[in-house]
């Protein structure tokens, strides 16, 4: 477990590694960054130095690092604010946003799935196939365009931006309905993928052998499934969750920036169509620590669930 | 039977794709402007887009564009976990997985949406960048498939009648792996598929110039608040075509050659 966290942190470091390398054996140089490509050469010198591109790059990546693991991780170059006080603001709407989606997509999977295993090899469970294979086919922003063009356009229920209406950010209603869409594209893109593991997950314990002594001790069935096979089900179902934290939250990134939410994948691909490169950094930074302390989590939450985990690990 | 049933939309989709020209008479790229923004008609089958472009033509160049990425880099990630998966090996086998496992958590989609910022945007480069992101995949799948095989009775009995381990890894391990990386190819076209179109919706992929679903879909995120339904909902059915009946391929592959995955 533990051994998994270094590995984690190790990961981040590596990964903006990569960038920091590309970034300084790329052509284009960050002084032109600023907008203004009309930027002399002298001046072009200057701002190369003062923001000391013009050391070897070991010794750039290690003084960056060091501000990075004391919280400083520069200023951006579009915005010109602090990156943390930047990051901070947004940190909060990202982590809403994936935690109401990933609440509800845990339940309906696991619904969806302990209603194809009590009606098995019925039109039910090829319907949930179906329609699940549909919207998981699509990539996530494709599916957000059709439900901006449906709810946003044509009906005209819900906003298709930002996260609350201008004016109105404490109102709590107001940001709920911004929250809608991009909760419901996260959901039905993922779906199709938890609900097979979850059945794969409740069938394999439905056919262990202490369900056969539970119907022989006359337990109804909605008990069984409900309190035994689910129970034993679950921290699989559990575990994956955890190891799919990055790809989850790639996809979040991609919902975020289609419905311009104020969240931190809205930030990240501005700031990589910009080229804000500090602010790029310290995102990936971020994000790999935070799908390593995710699977972390729900690693704890199987051990929680399932103490038989306690003599493996 | 029952498969080529579900083939038969792609077949029939890459057949209009590779025969443009003789079903439209437009140019892709050719944007006449006094047809902006045409709803469905006889003239224009599926409508027109911002710029006067006929939509049913743009599609057709973008299928084939999708289609020529989505499975030259699926083979090029093939070949790139086959030769990483062959060196490990050969020599320091825990080193290379211990190198895998970091590739596999690195945040790709993140680093590539970077990266393309720097490269030139066209099919080759995306080509690459899209295999050099997604081998680390195939290539756990596969070393781990090596091992399950690695314990069965037939390699070891390879090994005792004096086959070398490369011998052996060329006769004995990798034909019994064909019926798992021909499913993972299948797999690997869908999400190359689906990843060149969200790189290029962000403008981060491909050439404006041109013709993909995702620039398609690029410019038709703009025009969706005017109610230009015809420019999200075939741009997506043409994807929907593209990616479901080779998802029902490899479901079908899978379940007639017993591989899990």
């Amino acid at each position: 477990m533990f051994k998994r966290l270094i590995f984690v942190i190790f990961i981040a470091f590596f990964s903006t590694f990569l960038c920091f390398s590309m970034l300084h054996f790329s052509k284009g140089s960050i002084a032109y960054a600023k907008g203004t490509n009309a930027v002399s050469l002298e001046a072009k010198g200057r701002l190369e130095k003062s923001f000391g591109l013009d050391e070897p790059l070991l010794k750039q990546y290690g003084s960056w690092l060091f501000k990075a693991l004391r919280g400083d991780f520069g200023v951006s170059l579009i915005y010109g604010e602090e990156i943390f006080s930047l990051l901070n603001e947004r940190f909060f709407n990202t982590l809403i946003l994936s935690f109401v989606a990933l609440l509800i997509l845990f339940f309906s999977s696991l619904w969806l799935g302990i209603l194809c295993l009590l009606y098995p090899n019925s039109f039910l469970e090829k319907l949930i196939y179906i329609l699940s294979m549909s919207f998981f086919a699509l990539p996530s922003f494709a599916l957000s365009l059709v439900f901006i063009l449906f709810f946003a356009v044509f009906l005209q229920i819900l906003p298709s931006s930002g996260t609350a209406d201008i004016g109105f950010e404490d109102d709590i209603l107001s940001r709920i309905k911004h929250l809608v869409l991009p909760v419901c594209v996260l959901v039905m893109s993922h779906l199709a993928v938890f609900t097979q593991v979850a059945k794969t997950s409740l069938f394999e314990s439905y056919e262990k052998p202490f369900i056969l002594s539970a119907y022989a001790r006359g337990l109804s069935q909605i008990r069984i499934v409900l309190h035994f096979t689910l129970k034993h089900a679950l921290s699989p179902v559990i575990s994956y969750f955890g190891a799919c934290a990055l790809s989850f939250m790639m996809s979040a990134y991609v919902v975020e920036s289609v419905f311009a939410y104020g969240g931190l994948g809205n930030l990240m691909i501005e700031s990589i169509i910009f080229k804000d490169y500090p602010v790029v950094l310290a995102l990936v930074f971020i994000s790999v620590l935070l799908a390593g302390f995710f699977t972390f989590l729900s690693d704890l939450i199987c051990l929680f669930l399932n103490p038989r985990l306690k003599g493996i690990n | 039977m029952k498969i080529l049933y579900l083939l038969s939309p792609l077949f029939l989709t890459l057949f209009l794709a590779f025969f443009a020209p003789l079903f439209s008479s437009y140019d892709p790229n050719f944007g006449d402007v006094t047809k902006l923004l045409f709803a469905p008609n006889l003239e224009h089958i599926l409508g027109t887009d911002m710029l006067g472009r006929d939509l049913f033509t743009r599609i057709l160049y973008a299928l084939k564009t999708s289609f020529f990425i989505g499975l030259l880099s699926s083979f090029l990630t093939l070949v790139l976990a086959l030769l990483y998966v062959f060196v490990a090996r050969l020599f320091f086998y825990t080193f290379f997985m211990r190198l895998l496992d970091m590739f596999l958590a690195l945040p790709f989609l993140l680093l590539m949406m970077f990266f393309s910022g720097f490269i030139e945007g066209n099919n080759l480069s995306m080509i690459l960048m899209i295999a050099l992101t997604h081998w680390s995949f195939v290539a756990k799948l596969f070393a781990s498939e090596l091992k399950r095989l690695e314990n069965l009775e037939f390699y070891q009995a390879a090994l005792v009648l004096g086959s070398t381990k490369i011998k052996a890894f060329f006769r004995d391990l990798l034909p019994p792996c064909f019926s798992l990386l021909a499913v993972l190819f299948v797999l690997n076209i869908v999400h190359a598929i689906s990843t060149e179109a969200t790189l290029s919706f962000f403008g981060l992929g491909l050439g404006f110039e041109i013709a993909s679903l995702g620039n398609i879909l690029n410019e038709a995120s703009k025009a969706v608040f005017i109610g230009a339904w015809w420019l999200v909902l075939y741009p997506l059915l043409a994807l929907l075509i593209l990616i479901l009946p080779l998802l029902a391929l490899s479901g079908y592959l899978r379940k007639c050659w017993g591989v899990s995955l």
